[in-house]
C-alpha cells in the first residue's frame, strides 16, 4: 500500500502536483547540502570579526595598550605595541602565535589561549579599524 | 668665562648626540635596504605584500627591537621561558642583525610616519 497516494491524492492526478507539494522537503534537502557545505569551509575560513562585538571584549587589551606609555618588563623593558591601526590579518596571525606558542610571552600567552577563534577575529576587527 | 666654557661644551655635546642618532637613523635605512626588508613589508613600511604582515613605520622602537631579538632568541634555540619568536624567515633575518644594527632599524622604523596609535 501506498501512503503517499493515500494521503495526497492529488499527486495521483498530476505529477505537477507533486513537485508542488513536495517543494518544501526539496528545498530542506538542498538547504542541508549547502548547510554542510559551508559548515565543512567554515572550518577552513577564518571567522568573520564583527568590530561592534568586540567592544565587550577589550577589557584585556586596553590595561596595557590602550595606555600611552606603557611599558612590559620581561625580559626587557620596552613600550608594548601600538596595535590601533595595525593590519587586522597580521593582528589574528600574532595572537594566534601567542596562543600556539610560536610566540612566548606571560601575559600574551594566557590572553591569547582565553580567546576564542571569534573572539580574535572580532578583536584584531576592532584594532585593525581604530585609528 | 668659566660659564662660557661651560656652555659651549653643551652646545658641542647637544650638536654631537644630535649628528650621532641621524647616523643611527641613516645606518638604519641601510640596514631595512641591505636585508631588503621592503620586499615584504613594503618599500614606506606600512603596505606589506601581505596582510598578515605587520605594518612597521611608527611603531615604538624600543618595542621594533624587543621583537627582532625575540626572532634571534627563537631561531638560536632559547627556551620559550625567555619570550622567543620563531618564525623561519624573520628568524633568518635577525640572526644576521648584530645589536647595532636592531637598534638602527628599529630607531629608523619608528621615524617613518605610520598609521598606529595607541587608542582603545
Amino acid at each position: 500500500m501506498n501512503l503517499s497516494k493515500t494521503m495526497y491524492p492529488n499527486q495521483m492526478r498530476n505529477g505537477k502536483a507533486s513537485i508542488v507539494r513536495r517543494l518544501p522537503q526539496v528545498f530542506a534537502g538542498l538547504a542541508t547540502v549547502v548547510s554542510c557545505v559551508f559548515a565543512s569551509n567554515g572550518f577552513a575560513a577564518e571567522a568573520v570579526g564583527n568590530a561592534e562585538a568586540a567592544k565587550a571584549k577589550v577589557s584585556m587589551c586596553i590595561g596595557c595598550h590602550g595606555i600611552p606609555g606603557y611599558r612590559a618588563s620581561y625580559p626587557e623593558v620596552y613600550s608594548v605595541p601600538m596595535i590601533a591601526g595595525q593590519n587586522g590579518a597580521y593582528l589574528q596571525a600574532a595572537l594566534r602565535a601567542y596562543a600556539s606558542g610560536e610566540r612566548t610571552h606571560p601575559t600574551m600567552d594566557a590572553i591569547a589561549k582565553s580567546l576564542s577563534d571569534q573572539d580574535i577575529a572580532d578583536l584584531s576587527a576592532y584594532y585593525s579599524k581604530l585609528k | 668665562m668659566k660659564y662660557l666654557k661651560l656652555a659651549l661644551c653643551g652646545v658641542v655635546v647637544m650638536i654631537g648626540s644630535s649628528l650621532a642618532q641621524a647616523a643611527d637613523l641613516k645606518a638604519g635605512k641601510a640596514t631595512w635596504e641591505k636585508l631588503n626588508c621592503a620586499s615584504c613589508h613594503g618599500a614606506d613600511a606600512k603596505s606589506p605584500i601581505m596582510p598578515a604582515y605587520p605594518i612597521l613605520a611608527g611603531q615604538h622602537a624600543d618595542f621594533l627591537a624587543h621583537a627582532l631579538k625575540a626572532y634571534q632568541r627563537g631561531a638560536t634555540g632559547a627556551p620559550a621561558s625567555a619570550n622567543v619568536r620563531k618564525n623561519a624567515v624573520m628568524g633568518a633575518f635577525a640572526t644576521q642583525m648584530s645589536k647595532q644594527d636592531v637598534e638602527n632599524v628599529s630607531a629608523w622604523l619608528a621615524s617613518q610616519p605610520g598609521p598606529l596609535a595607541v587608542r582603545r
